[in-house]
């Protein structure tokens, strides 16, 4: 089971979704839209506010590839884990607080594989997937977000991922472009003005 | 000399059309969902890239951060395609980086 819906999603069929007679265990991950994001939450500049709410998100998306990608990260996930069955379920468009964006689950026959399945490919999904959200802020405005590996909060796993080496799925890197370093430069240079 | 696209004359390289699909923050900058432009051939990421930032320079940044990709998968800066003849039959997306889940 693998979707993108504008339509709330139905925690219950997702988890019907994974169950399977040959596992003890199904672990289901739901990310809920942040009404609130404090300092210690948001590793970003200081500049912030303490507290932002925000008021609702929207999230963009590129489908077809958004599709692929999941499907690709569903069979890598099978090849590193004994999961049997797998469900991945993403909103697109407006979400509002409290509200999930996307689920995540699997089966398999035994929990430790299952926790490390699940948070396998939720951090994948959150650097390989192609959908974005635009943060619609209760004071101030909207913005789009585009992390940085500077305030990416994904944790370097504490032992490696089976078959790590032969992942087609390496953690991303942005492209070195021609122009990149030029740019980087600019943007010192104007940020070393203000 | 005749009239095929890709043997103008000596004085102006040939170039083809490519239409870069654009997502999130690049759409609102942009003001489109995409961007039409044109690069020569054979066509590289790293010169669509460039005339990207030429055609709308309030990208650049979000540019210098992107990834890229050719029909549905991403690929790396340095991609490129043979020479073309015909218009390219693929879909290229400019990738900021995600925020999804």
């Amino acid at each position: 089971m693998i979707e993108l819906t504008d339509q709330p999603i139905d925690i219950a069929c997702v988890l019907a979704a994974v169950t399977d007679p040959a596992c003890g265990a199904e672990v289901l991950f739901i990310g809920t839209t942040r009404q609130w994001t404090s300092e210690a939450t948001e590793a970003q500049s200081a500049e912030r506010p303490r507290s932002r709410e925000t008021s609702h998100l929207v999230y963009d998306g590129y489908h077809e590839m958004a599709m692929a990608q999941l499907q690709r990260l569903a069979d890598s996930a099978k090849t590193r884990w004994p999961v049997r069955k797998l469900a991945i379920v993403h909103r697109l468009g407006r979400v509002d607080p409290m509200e999930a964006s996307v689920a995540v689950a699997v089966s398999c026959p035994h929990r430790s594989e299952a926790f490390e399945a699940a948070k396998w490919l939720i951090d994948e999904l959150k650097h390989q997937v192609p959908i974005w959200k635009q943060e619609h802020y209760v004071q101030s405005g909207a913005e789009w977000i585009h992390p940085t590996d500077g305030n990416c909060r994904c944790t370097t796993p504490a032992h490696p991922l089976p078959n790590a080496s032969a992942d087609s799925l390496a953690r991303p890197q942005p492209t070195a472009l021609g122009s990149k370093k030029a740019l980087q430069q600019q943007s010192q240079q104007q940020s070393q003005q203000q | 000399m005749n009239d095929h696209p890709n043997r103008l004359s000596s004085a102006s390289l040939p170039t083809q059309t490519v239409v870069v699909r654009l997502f999130a923050g690049a759409t609102e900058i942009a003001g489109a969902r995409s961007l039409t432009v044109r690069v020569p051939v054979p066509i590289s990421l790293n010169a669509i890239a460039a005339c990207i930032c030429a055609a709308e320079p309030r990208l650049s940044d979000l540019v210098a951060i992107s990834r890229w990709a050719v029909n549905n998968e991403f690929v790396e800066s340095d991609f490129q395609w043979p020479i073309l003849t015909t218009e390219a039959a693929h879909e290229i997306a400019m990738i900021p980086p995600v925020s999804g889940g």
